[in-house]
């Protein structure tokens, strides 16, 4: 699970997460990186504290013990909301970036579509085999990043990275709005907790997972900034492969890129095949069915649909990113539902208290 | 007169309306028109009776008075108890049969017994060969003949409806030799053979403890074949042996003559390209799996020994990387990894590249490939399609061809046939390299099961890599992936243990380290005693 995490935190970093940052903050991006990190950890602690206290239930179970079936109903449908949006998002700019770098005249609905088959192949084979695909593809994932990275380094210019701070702090904290809004995607951990070995400790996982992607993330906006200068990566669409496009280490190690997209691929497909398991799951507990595997059929038709028309081209989708589109809405998301299950579960533990002097877990 | 006449009509009338199914006194045990199956029943259902006249013809009955049945009939002392032995000729030792027929007389008449009573003569038979031979007492026929098939010679005796049959297999086999799908430069040269008992004496002289139990099934209707399953008692875990025991009795089949067939009714999906157990004629190799806790599966007939459960990981090892020094051990094992994984992907990425992505090699290499793809008439795709089609036919013909005739089809098929379509400009000389290297890379598996495995995956590659481009291959490593990760052998997670990562056990994948290292078993293998030895046994100066 700490690599199914890990490998969706970081996957947006190749994606695109450096041109978020770098377009505020400009040289100061990395302290960006660091600001989101923390910004994550917070998120996924509330995330997580509420589902370690229920350990063998998922989100949509608790929340309508919390808070009723219906109001813990509609929490559910926006996080399966969440989920797809994501997932048609990711889906999107993995189509777009391939399209632009590799193959211009293959049609988007051709790469979404085989993506989706792939991933629901590995939601309907379970969760399992999901966690077995990133434990397998992570040490991959991690060399190529770390590969693509050490080769920058000598293209790199640390000089482009001064002045620090010479903005003051405020452009560093708005960098960091987007990335922290992604933190939606840990939301997941609501759904996978429960199918762990010690759920009690996914918490923890969590964490570590959010620690190490966000140094990923860190360490490749310092070489992507290092390497191109801050304009042409505030500028660029896709900058992490701009940089690694950049990398020419002898005659023959040149154009690794492709390395990089199959890092990438590797890394999106673990994302999407959980956030299908995790919607597919959802809903079927939210409908009260006993199997989810009927859902994925669909619901994997309708993720193609939406990851195709429901943005326009790339432009749409990167002002969507803008910190003051995607912060308030992400946050939304997120705080707001958490905030009424933790005020629910607060109540119910005090009124638990107050009538039985019970302990510890609620139980309502 | 008339009403004798009349009588006999009737009977003949009667005897007509008779169904033909039904048993006639004048057909003797079978009607004609049984089948197999309802003969099979008549025969289950004999029994052995008092009168030895009355045994012998139904034991003739029913085997057809087969050429290869021997009946020899002998009097105990002279006159007194008529008795008779049967046994198949071939399968037994011919002296042996010899030295029965003499203790059954002569020795039996030193005994100074009533040899009036037919029960004592009985019973001093059945005294004197238990010092020398196994006995075993049957009263049927089907238990007679289960051990007379099997190199039994039975002992019937005049007025007693009980039968002994007496140890006297002798048949043929071939020596023990070297395997010869499974080689190793340094290592034991010995190989199972097609005699189970053999098979077992060979894995019982590599592991002496009496805790390695061997016990059997037999399966098949009509071969009732003997299938054998080894394990070591305490470190396979129980429940494996259960299993395997469960899924061995379920098997319902007429015959088993390889193990192959086996492996279809037992293993955990038959919807897969990967092997999920492995098949191997080396001793050592099924030694060193059942020391981790896992199990082996003879079959009598065939010298390819079952060992499961596998993993991914276990089929890329040979025997040579435990015997070779460590360093070199190991670099051959990361060698064989990459060739499997070329022997795989080589070709369809060779054709992804080609027709989709250029801008990928370096541009010398680029040129000189486009220059040799110069006036060839197909598309790589196709190209490579072919050649690699060739190259099964080839392969194939290797395989089937006498051994005389066959370096004839390598002169022809490499040579002649690679030479002559590259000078005709048929195909381009980078394609035969790269069929050619995925044809050697592909003998490098060691599990001739794996290779397989790889020869089909190997198309579906070529045809994503044709019509994806880079894009297919990704898609179709990633299904492949996932594939693998649902993977179960008996219940074990198939790509263990990398997924799910068991750090403890990665000691013994890519590369292996020293023996004095490996201090404890595959977790998810062996189950109760994961120890194999203490720490700190390094060599000191």
């Amino acid at each position: 699970m700490l690599f199914i995490l890990f490998i969706m935190r970081s996957t947006i970093v190749i994606a695109f997460m450096p041109v978020l940052t770098t377009a505020n903050a400009a040289q100061d991006a990395w302290a960006s990186a660091v600001v989101a990190g923390v910004g994550a950890l917070v998120l996924v602690i509330v995330i997580g504290a509420l589902g370690t206290r229920f350990p063998d239930q998922t989100l949509m179970e608790y929340s309508q013990k919390l808070v009723g079936t219906i109001l813990g109903k509609i929490i559910s449908l926006i996080y399966l909301w969440v989920f797809l949006f994501l997932a048609a998002i990711d889906l999107r700019i993995y189509g777009e970036a391939l399209i632009t770098g590799f193959i211009p005249e293959t049609p988007l609905v051709f790469i979404v579509t085989s993506m989706v088959i792939a991933s629901a192949f590995a939601a309907y084979s379970g969760i399992e085999a999901i966690g077995r695909n990133a434990d397998f593809i992570f040490p991959v994932f991690v060399a190529m990043i770390v590969a693509s990275l050490l080769a920058a380094i000598p293209q790199m210019q640390l000089m482009r990275l001064q002045p620090v701070l010479a903005r003051g702090i405020r452009p560093v904290l708005v960098g960091a709005i987007t990335p922290v809004a992604i933190t939606l995607q840990m939301l997941t951990l609501t759904l996978l907790a429960p199918s762990v070995l010690q759920p009690r400790k996914a918490t923890r996982t969590a964490v570590w997972a959010i620690i190490g992607a966000s140094l990923v993330l860190v360490a490749s906006t310092v070489v992507t900034v290092a390497v191109l200068g801050v304009d042409p990566s505030a500028r660029s669409v896709f900058p992490f492969f701009r940089m690694v496009r950049a990398i020419r280490l002898t005659e023959f190690l040149e154009r690794i890129e492709a390395l990089a997209m199959f890092a990438w691929g590797f890394g999106l497909f673990v994302g999407v095949s959980t956030f299908l398991y995790c919607g597919a799951r959802g809903l079927s507990q939210v409908l009260n069915l006993n199997d989810y595997r009927p859902l994925i059929g669909p619901m994997a038709v309708i993720w193609i649909v939406l990851s195709i028309h429901g943005v326009t081209d790339m432009f749409q989708l990167r002002s969507f990113f803008r910190p003051e589109v995607a912060g308030p809405y992400a946050l939304l998301l997120i705080l707001v539902p958490q905030g009424i299950l933790w005020a629910a579960y607060a109540v119910r533990r005090l009124a638990a208290r107050e009538s039985g002097g019970q302990e510890g877990r609620a139980k309502p | 007169m008339l009403v004798r006449l009349v009588r006999g009509l009737l009977k003949a009338i009667k005897s007509q309306s008779t169904q033909p199914g039904r048993k006639r006194p004048e057909d003797g045990l079978f009607p004609n028109g049984l089948d197999i199956s309802e003969r099979e029943v008549v025969t289950g259902q004999l029994k052995l009776s008092a009168s030895l006249e009355t045994n012998l013809k139904n034991i003739k009955e029913a085997t057809g008075d087969s050429v290869d049945l021997g009946i020899r009939r002998f009097r105990v002392g002279g006159s007194q108890v008529k008795g008779a032995i049967v046994y198949l000729d071939g399968m037994v030792d011919s002296r042996a049969i010899e030295q029965l027929i003499e203790d059954l007389t002569i020795e039996l008449f030193k005994t100074r017994i009533d040899l009036a009573d037919s029960l004592a003569v009985y019973e001093a038979a059945k005294e004197t060969f238990v010092p020398q031979k196994s006995v075993e007492e049957v009263s049927d026929f089907a238990g007679l003949w289960d051990k007379v098939s099997m190199g039994g010679t039975g002992a019937l005796f005049d007025g007693t409806n009980k039968a002994l049959v007496i140890e006297t297999r002798g048949w043929k086999t071939r020596s023990v030799e070297e395997p010869a799908a499974e080689t190793t430069l340094r290592g034991e040269r010995e190989g199972f053979i097609e005699s189970l008992r053999v098979n077992t004496s060979l894995l019982r002289r590599r592991i002496r403890t009496p805790h390695l139990q061997i016990k059997s099934v037999f399966v098949g209707s009509l071969t009732k074949t003997e299938v054998a399953y080894a394990y070591i008692k305490g470190l396979a875990s129980d429940d494996l042996v259960r299993e395997v025991h469960d899924r061995l009795e379920k098997i319902d089949i007429d015959g088993v003559l390889e193990s192959g067939y086996l492996e279809e009714y037992i293993e955990d999906t038959s919807f897969t390209l990967f092997p999920l157990m492995e098949r191997t004629e080396r001793p050592d190799r099924v030694a060193a799996s059942l020391l981790e806790g896992k199990l082996a599966v003879f079959t009598e007939g065939t010298p390819f020994v079952l060992v499961l459960p596998t993993q991914l990981s276990t089929l890329l090892q040979a025997p040579d990387d435990y015997y070779e020094r460590l360093p070199i051990g190991s670099f051959i094992r990361v060698v064989r990894f990459i060739a499997f994984t070329m022997s795989i992907i080589l070709p369809g990425f060779y054709v992804a590249v080609v027709n989709f992505h250029q801008e990928l090699l370096p541009t010398v290499l680029l040129m000189r490939i486009a220059a040799s793809r110069e006036g060839v008439p197909f598309p790589a795709v196709v190209e490579v399609l072919i050649m690699e089609f060739l190259f099964e036919v080839l392969r194939e013909a290797g395989v089937r061809l006498p051994r005389a005739i066959g370096p004839a089809v390598s002169i022809v098929g490499a040579l002649i046939l690679g030479d002559a379509a590259i000078r005709a400009g048929l195909v381009s000389p980078a394609v035969v390299i790269t069929v050619a290297l995925t044809a050697i890379a592909s003998f490098s598996a060691p599990v001739f099961s794996l290779a397989i495995a790889a020869r089909l995956l190997r198309f579906i590659f070529i045809v994503l890599g044709g019509a994806f481009g880079l894009f297919g291959i990704q898609f179709g490593l990633l299904i492949m992936l996932t594939h693998l990760s649902a993977l179960r052998s008996f219940g074990r997670p198939y790509l263990a243990p990398f997924a799910p990562l068991i750090a403890r056990d990665l000691k013994d994948t890519l590369a292996r380290v020293w023996w004095w290292r490996m201090t404890t078993r595959p977790k998810l293998d062996a189950f109760r005693e994961p120890k194999r030895q203490g720490e700190g046994h390094e060599p000191r100066v």
